[in-house]
């Protein structure tokens, strides 16, 4: 969806300073979707660029997810919530390794940003924030695919054994589950600029949120405060759409529900996310702090 | 100015006065306070980064922020450029309010920014130009097309592949220059575009620059005197967070006329007549001062600070030749934006 100048070149006014350039812009849908793409691409890239990172990071959820297969092994326990653990932890692991992948990088996208010293650069763009969060979040999902790979084949070599009845079921969990970590990753984004201290906030609230999201074990054996904690997290209704539509064979109108759920909450994180990072732009602006790291 | 030019194309907003409408940048009574600390039970520290700043860029032109390091210059372009909100004030870029109608603003400005910083270190220069063109929403063709022109344009065609982190401060800075320009804004603006780069690379982008008139406005701050000079149409000189002077580069200089300087050397020491020779040459038609120095060959330096550099000149020829001292040279030194600004604010750049 192209045409010239849809944006600048409104008329031959002096007024507002546009000139008779034959530079083309794209209309204000595709332009979303410009930045959402190309700043993936660009932090596909950009992660690439550390060896180290490349390395470790199909490594890490490998780790975890051979750590807990033994911590299970070692209580005597092969089946968990209805599904062996082999099965129910490689989907925990997917989770996981999205909600790293995601969280992470849309949460931290700002910040990052500030780090690299772009910040400046990036917020004298007309580029819509979200949409640039939004690109990051994906960056970092498509970054983790190779993750997804080694953890599945792991799996698989360890008797793990998918169940699925109804693949539109399954997808619809995995949209859910990358929507709901998108939504989580746009909440934080705002907190993490006001913070200035992304890195450590991160941290703190990875192992909580893994625990109730129900990444490692189910989240009905959580204390009942927790429990009612974790349905205010969108990626745990995902992870159980998941679960029920990857392992026990639920058919999409079975794990319906849960994928209303994620969407809800999913939403209202989004939206959270949304309002606060205006707020925080404006008064990051207001008090000088934009670049400031 | 008729109404059809004060009306926004997009008939928003209607400009508040003629400058505002008139150039391409008009800033009216910024002011910029920062207020920093405010732990509990601690006061903020306020600073006063701009006291009040108001000036207007005709189209077409070079405008020239001058000032020392930390006179306000860049607070005022973060504010013009979207990236701070004034304390008080209102400004204009492109006739958008910088505050009220900020993603318009943007689309019509090219901003530079001083320092290492702006470019993603870890990609080359084409990816780095094709990111900025996309988050400017350029269609594919266009990126491609001006990616190119502005590689070449700034001479980093053979090493677009290479990241960005490999390339010298010149080869950034030019960079910078080229993103700026990438979606063919019709107004820049440059901050210190030149700091840190060697002799030739400076002159490279200041061509550059020139280059850019009369199809864009520029507005540009800097605290060299001599880039300044060479570039600006017209220069508002700051101290302080304010406007102390504003005028062309020659109007600035006519203000200082009376610092031209007539600088003579002699052949040998004047030792004894020393003293004798400055106050004849003190009480001379137009001069305003008389310094002496021993230069390195064991010979006295002369300036003498004067209105009339011709008349001074035939002045102290005649009082050296009446002392029996031998000149060994003689040059005018002309009136520099240094002189003025000296003049002006009382002190020094330094």
């Amino acid at each position: 969806m192209t045409n010239a100048e849809p944006t600048m070149g409104t008329s031959a006014g002096v007024r507002d300073g546009t000139p008779a350039s034959a530079v083309a812009f794209v209309g204000p849908v595709a332009h979303l979707w410009a930045v959402v793409f190309m700043t993936a691409r660009a932090y596909v890239a950009r992660s690439n660029a550390y060896l180290i990172d490349v390395i470790r990071w199909p490594l890490a959820p490998l780790i975890f997810y051979a750590t807990m297969r033994l911590t299970y092994a070692a209580a005597g326990q092969e089946t968990v919530a209805g599904t062996n653990v082999a099965g129910f932890l490689l989907v925990g692991i997917f989770g996981m390794i999205t909600w790293s992948g995601t969280i992470w990088s849309s949460g931290y996208a700002v910040e990052y940003e500030r780090h690299e010293g772009t910040i400046a650069a990036l917020f004298l763009s007309p580029a819509s924030r979200a949409a640039t969060i939004a690109g990051y979040g994906l960056g970092g999902f498509v970054w983790m695919l190779p993750s997804f790979v080694v953890v599945a084949i792991l799996g698989w070599a360890i008797g793990a054994r998918l169940n699925v009845a109804d693949p539109l079921a399954a997808a619809g969990a995995v949209v859910a589950l990358l929507v709901g970590s998108l939504a989580c990753g746009f909440a934080f984004a705002g907190l993490f600029v006001l913070s200035r201290r992304a890195n450590l906030l991160a941290n703190f609230i990875q192992t909580p949120g893994y625990l109730l999201a129900g990444v490692l074990f189910p989240r009905e054996r959580l204390p009942e405060g927790l429990y009612a904690l974790s349905n205010a997290i969108p990626v745990s209704h995902a992870i159980d759409a998941l679960r029920a539509s990857t392992l026990r064979a639920a058919t999409l109108r079975e794990v319906l529900w849960s994928l209303a759920l994620a969407g809800a909450v999913s939403a209202v994180y989004a939206l959270v996310g949304l309002l606060s990072l205006r707020k925080v732009e404006h008064a990051a602006k207001r008090s000088g702090q934009l670049d400031l790291y | 100015m008729t109404d059809q030019v004060r009306q926004h194309v997009q008939g928003e907003r209607r400009c508040e006065t003629d400058d505002e409408a008139d150039g391409a940048i008009a800033a009216r009574r910024l002011r910029r306070v920062y207020e920093r600390g405010g732990r509990p039970f601690r006061p903020k520290k306020r600073t006063v980064a701009v006291e009040e700043i108001s000036f207007t860029v005709p189209r077409g032109t070079i405008f020239g922020l001058l000032g020392p390091n930390g006179a306000g210059k860049t607070t005022t372009i973060k504010m013009l450029s979207t990236l701070l909100i004034p304390t008080s004030g209102t400004a204009t870029v492109g006739g958008y309010d910088v505050v009220r109608d900020e993603r318009q603003v943007r689309r019509r400005l090219g901003v530079v920014l001083g320092g290492d910083r702006g470019l993603y270190a870890k990609l080359s220069a084409r990816d780095n130009l094709t990111y900025f063109g996309n988050l400017y929403g350029m269609t594919r063709a266009a990126i491609a097309r001006r990616t190119d022109e502005l590689l070449d344009l700034v001479n980093l065609r053979d090493r677009a592949g290479e990241r960005v982190e490999g390339y010298s401060r010149g080869m950034k800075q030019s960079l910078h220059l080229a993103k700026a320009l990438l979606h063919d804004p019709p107004i820049l603006i440059l901050d210190e575009p030149t700091i840190g780069l060697d002799p030739a690379a400076a002159v490279d982008l200041r061509r550059a620059v020139a280059a850019l008139v009369p199809d864009h406005t520029v507005l540009l701050t800097t605290h060299d005197m001599y880039e300044a000079d060479a570039l600006c149409r017209e220069i508002a000189i700051v101290d302080r967070g304010l406007i102390v002077a504003q005028g062309t580069p020659t109007e600035l200089k006519a203000r200082v006329a009376g610092e031209r300087r007539v600088v003579v050397a002699t052949g040998q020491a004047l030792n004894g007549r020393a003293a004798a020779i400055d106050a004849q040459l003190a009480v001379l038609d137009g001069v305003r001062g008389v310094s002496q120095a021993l230069d390195a060959r064991g010979g006295t330096e002369l300036t003498i600070r004067c209105a009339d550099t011709a008349l001074t000149l035939d002045g102290a020829l005649a009082i050296l030749r009446g002392h029996g001292a031998t000149v060994s040279g003689v040059r005018i030194v002309e009136p520099t934006l240094e002189d003025a600004f000296l003049a002006i604010a009382g002190r020094t750049f330094e």
